[in-house]
Order: C-alpha cells, then sequence, then structure tokens
C-alpha cells in the first residue's frame, strides 16, 4: 500500500524501507534557471519553488518558513527598503536588518554586508523585540496552509534560522568573526534567546498540529571545512542545540531534526549528532563530500539528503547516468537516504538534463524499493 | 637598565628576535586581539625599528598560517588575525617608509565581475600584504578592462581573482583574454580561487594556478613573484 509523503519521509528518518524514496531532489532553485528553463519550453507560472516541485511530481510538503536564509523570524520583519541606487548595485536595508549591498539586475549572488543590525548588548536589546514569540499574529502568515485539504498527509517542516546563521544576520560575517574572541558573552545572550525563542515557536505551531520536522539553515561550512571549529562549536552552539532539540524531540514529539550546512561538514557530524541532529543536507561534492564515504562511516546516525554532484547535470546523459549510479544505488541500499543534488538547481542545468535526472532517480528508487 | 636597542634593529629572525618582538608575533600567532597594538605602540615608545615590528607581525601571521594548514586554526581564526593585523598596522603605518612594504611584488586582488561576495577575497589580501606584498585590491565585481588598467598602471606581477558562482566563471576567461589582448597576458600570473573552483576550471580558463585557500595562496604568488 503507498505510504503518504508525511509516513515516507517519517520511515526515511527512522531508517524503515518506504515504499519509494521521499521526493524531493534539489534544495530549490536559481531564478537564472527559471529563466533558462522558460525558453526551454517550461510553464512561465512555474517560478518558485514551491509551484516547481510539485510541477516536478516531488513529495508535496508544509513548510512553516519562520526563519530561513533570509532572516532569524523576525517579526515584524524589518521592510525590504532601497536606500540608494548606484549605477549597478542597490544599496537596500534588507528583511534582516541589514544594510547591503546587492546588484540592481537582480542576479544571484551573496549580498555584501554594509552594516548589520546589531553590534552590542544595546542593540541586541533592541532587535530582541522582533524575537518574540508570542507577538499577536506572528504566525498567522503561515498556519494557513494546514487548512490545506489533505494536508496531514504531508509533512509539517518548521524553518528556522540556526544559531551560526542567526549570529551571522544579526552580526553580518566578519564582526561574528571577531565576535567570538571578544563579545562571546553577547553571543551566548543571543544563544539563550534563540532557543527560547524557537521553543516558543514550536510550542505554539504544535498546539494546531505536531511538527514532523525542523529544517535549521546554517550554511556554517564551506569548501574547505566548517568557518569555526569543534571547540567554538562546543561553546557556542552545541548546548543550546542541546537544549532546543531535547525540547522538540522529547517534549514536542517532532521525530526528525535536519541541518543545512552546506560545504565540508565533516568535522563537524559528531558534534551535530551528539547534539541530537539526524538530518544532515546537502554534502556538497564540490567541497569534497562523498556520501557513500560517510554512510559507511556512520551507518544509522543520520539521514543523509543531497549528496549527488549537481555539476554532472550540467553534462550529457552518461555523465547524469554515473553520477547517479554512484551514489544512489548504494545509498538506497544503506538505507536513510534522500535523493537529491547537492544544493539548489544552478542554470548550468538544462530542462531537459533535470527532467532526464528525475526520471532516472526515480526509476531507481522504485526499482529498488519494490 | 639594559639597553637592548642592539637587538631591536637585528634582523628580525626566528629565534633571534628581541623579547618584545616575540611577544608581539606571539600574540600575532595566539591571536590575541587586545595585545598587538599596544605592543606595537610600546614597541615604538621603546625604540623598535617600526619595520621590525611589522616583521615580528608578519612572522606571527605565517604562524597563524602554519596553524591553519594543520587543521587547528579555521577560517574565523584567519579571520581574527587580519583583524589583529588591522589594528597593528594602524599604529604603525605612520611610521613606516613605503620602501617597508610590498618587497615580495605587486598582485591585483578582487572579485569578478558579477559576483559581489569578498569575504575570500579580503582574505588573500590580508594575508598577502601580511606576508610582504603590495596589494592592489580593486573589490568585487570588476571588469577585466579594471583589472588591465589595475596591473598595468601598478606594474603588476600577478593577479587574484575570487569567483564563489559557477555562473561566474566565464569571467575568469574575460581577464586572462584581456592580458593577453594588452599584451601583459606573458609577464602576469593568474591565480583562481573560490567555491565554485577546480583544477579543471582553472586549466580551462587558462589561469596559472588554483589557490585552495588564502594560506595556499601567499605559496602560490611567492611562486611566481620569485
Amino acid at each position: 500500500m503507498a505510504m503518504t509523503p508525511r509516513e515516507r519521509l517519517l520511515a526515511t528518518a527512522a531508517f524503515e524501507p518506504p515504499d519509494r524514496p521521499f521526493r524531493m531532489e534539489t534544495l530549490g532553485f536559481w531564478n537564472e534557471t527559471f529563466e533558462r528553463w522558460h525558453r526551454e519550453g517550461l510553464p512561465g507560472e512555474i517560478n518558485e519553488v514551491v509551484s516547481a516541485t510539485l510541477y516536478f511530481g516531488c513529495d508535496p510538503q508544509l513548510p512553516l518558513p519562520i526563519g530561513d536564509s533570509d532572516q532569524p523570524g523576525f517579526f515584524p520583519a524589518f521592510e525590504d527598503e532601497v536606500i540608494e541606487e548606484r549605477g549597478e548595485y542597490v544599496i537596500k536595508r534588507d528583511v534582516s536588518g541589514s544594510i547591503v549591498q546587492v546588484l540592481a539586475s537582480g542576479a544571484s549572488t551573496i549580498p555584501s554586508i554594509i552594516e548589520a543590525p546589531v553590534k552590542d548588548v544595546e542593540s541586541w536589546n533592541r532587535v530582541k523585540e522582533c524575537l518574540d514569540p508570542s507577538s499577536e499574529g506572528r504566525l498567522d502568515q503561515f498556519l494557513w496552509i494546514l487548512d490545506i485539504p489533505g494536508s496531514e498527509e504531508w509533512p509539517m517542516w518548521v524553518y528556522l534560522d540556526g544559531l551560526f546563521g542567526t549570529h551571522r544576520h544579526l552580526l553580518g560575517f566578519t564582526p561574528l568573526m571577531i565576535a567570538y574572541k571578544r563579545q562571546p558573552d553577547l553571543l551566548k545572550a543571543i544563544a539563550r534567546h534563540w532557543v527560547s525563542f524557537w521553543r516558543g515557536i514550536i510550542e505554539k505551531i504544535a498546539e494546531r498540529r505536531r511538527p514532523d520536522a525542523i529544517y535549521v539553515w546554517e550554511d556554517m561550512c564551506y569548501k574547505n571545512g566548517p568557518m569555526i571549529g569543534p571547540k567554538a562549536f562546543e561553546e557556542f552552539m552545541a548546548p543550546y542545540y542541546r537544549d532546543l532539540i531535547g525540547f522538540a524531540r522529547d517534549e514536542m514529539g517532532v521525530p526528525v531534526v535536519c541541518v543545512d550546512t552546506d560545504g565540508d561538514l565533516l568535522e563537524l557530524v559528531p558534534k551535530f549528532v551528539d547534539a541530537g541532529v539526524n538530518m544532515l543536507v546537502p554534502w556538497e561534492v564540490q567541497a569534497g563530500m562523498d556520501v557513500v564515504a560517510v554512510r559507511r562511516e556512520w551507518p544509522s546516525e543520520f539521514v543523509i539528503w543531497g549528496g549527488i554532484d549537481k555539476r554532472a547535470l550540467y553534462e550529457d546523459r552518461k555523465a547524469i547516468d554515473e553520477e547517479v549510479m554512484r551514489v544512489v544505488l548504494p545509498m538506497l541500499e544503506a538505507g536513510g537516504y534522500i535523493p537529491a543534488i547537492d544544493h539548489a538547481v544552478p542554470p548550468e542545468v538544462s530542462l531537459e538534463n533535470w527532467r532526464y535526472f528525475l526520471e532516472l532517480v526515480r526509476d531507481l528508487g522504485d526499482k529498488h524499493c519494490a | 637598565m639594559k639597553d637592548n636597542r642592539a637587538a631591536r634593529v637585528a634582523p628580525v629572525k626566528e629565534g633571534l628576535m628581541s623579547e618584545q618582538l616575540d611577544k608581539l608575533k606571539q600574540a600575532m600567532t595566539e591571536l590575541d586581539l587586545d595585545a598587538i597594538a599596544p605592543l606595537v605602540k610600546q614597541g615604538l615608545d621603546e625604540g623598535d625599528q617600526p619595520v621590525l615590528l611589522l616583521e615580528a607581525m608578519c612572522l606571527g601571521m605565517a604562524g597563524v598560517g602554519d596553524l591553519f594548514e594543520k587543521g587547528e586554526y579555521y577560517l574565523a581564526d584567519l579571520v581574527l588575525a587580519g583583524e589583529g593585523m588591522k589594528e597593528g598596522l594602524e599604529v604603525l603605518q605612520p611610521h613606516l617608509k613605503a620602501s617597508d612594504t610590498g618587497g615580495k611584488g605587486t598582485v591585483v586582488v578582487c572579485t569578478v565581475k558579477g559576483d559581489i561576495h569578498d569575504i575570500g577575497k579580503n582574505l588573500v589580501g590580508t594575508m598577502l600584504s601580511s606576508s610582504g606584498f603590495k596589494v592592489i585590491d580593486l573589490g568585487t565585481d570588476v571588469p577585466a578592462e579594471e583589472i588591465v588598467k589595475a596591473v598595468r598602471d601598478n606594474d603588476a606581477q600577478a593577479v587574484g581573482l575570487s569567483v564563489l558562482l559557477t555562473s561566474m566563471v566565464q569571467s575568469i576567461g574575460d581577464v586572462v583574454r584581456a592580458l593577453d589582448a594588452a599584451g601583459l597576458r606573458s609577464n602576469v600570473k593568474v591565480a583562481i580561487g573560490g567555491a565554485c573552483t577546480t583544477q579543471e576550471l582553472c586549466d580551462k580558463m587558462g589561469a596559472d594556478a588554483l589557490g585552495r585557500d588564502a594560506v595556499e595562496a601567499v605559496r602560490i604568488f611567492e611562486g611566481f613573484c620569485k
């Protein structure tokens, strides 16, 4: 009998055999990818991640993006406001309260942060007021999706800005690196509030329906490893992770805690596992990640989501075949795997190759589970 | 009180430093940020040659690089070291002569056209400056013609290009071709680095070297500017 998407995800998380692999073969799509695919025949109304994943037959899900890669969960969020247009650039205040420089063309890149909202305890105390789980109306913009007919069969994800992610959003990258040395008390005050804020949010959501999974955006690793070492992780992150995950899992019954690290996360894997994380994504091959080897070392401690080299999809069917065979078969055999490329789909991937990839991965998955 | 001025004007080499210079080097390597600027000031007050104080900081920075390569330091520590260097130089700079810095060669660094990401580029610039290079930092989203002009105006021996996104990699080829068209390519080496860079890309774009991180970048440019 076919499982519901919710049952399928939870079976995968428990390392039990699903009826077929959970279908969410990417973390998203670049805007430029949609532009290319529209030229290649994708209907124009398919232009963002939700419509695209449904269009491509991914398993439906209920995402509650309360905090994410854009902002820490502010309510009200800062207004996205243009401060100055400088030729090819726009200086603006973004929704996280940072003053950033972006490209006027809207092309995908990481914004250059000019000034972040928190510098010291005083500025933190001001910003903190926007991170109150009990703010009137805070969750209304998200919870309506629970009323979609049939949505009880879909896994519900609470998206939250991770602790490194929140620190970075609040202070900016370089000031954060310096704050680990010079403002440890500020970082720990933010961390304590991060725990109580997200506990409050999860508790409130659970009053409507128990979340199935928490998705934690950290992006704290890059090509050569984590941006902070295990020692700093243990001091500035692990205690707070344990506190929040313990609450979510033991008191709220949330079975899945997934962390999006990007990059080479190997050195931090034991730390995440120890803190209670049981799903990790996206395992970028260009950062040297080999999920087959990782699975040998960590047979059942966490679900692996991703790990297929997106760059293989730039090429031809042979390259796609080779990469899918390298990763998907052994990973499905080992269990606890969600087949996916190792980040969002970049514009180098043709619509034809994307369709071929999906067909191949799904066919393999169906045959494996049969 | 014993006058150790003689030690203070001797070339700074490992094991031959005065206690004060050694403290400064150690503060850099151990990322004792709050000690660096005061130690520089104290050294100046006590008559240390500015160039020797600079050299001590650079040796300390080299120690940071060693620890990064051994896996004992992380990206955060490189940023901290850069901050320490900056704070030390703020005190020291007015006392330095132009000839005290940049002796190893001149390098133009920037993030390529279409990309405004600057973390990696900034780290490479800091590590190169700390290692004795004159660094011309053109910033981010820099077109090829601006790079060519900077190379020509500064008589640079090398260019370091940072690129984060795969969609921007063509900009590397644009720079290589522009240097070629300007007749500069044979005298100017090009190194690339960043999240999407690989040796294959380096070869395809006609660059000369791929730098895995800011510490390796120093070795690459030292090789280029021999």
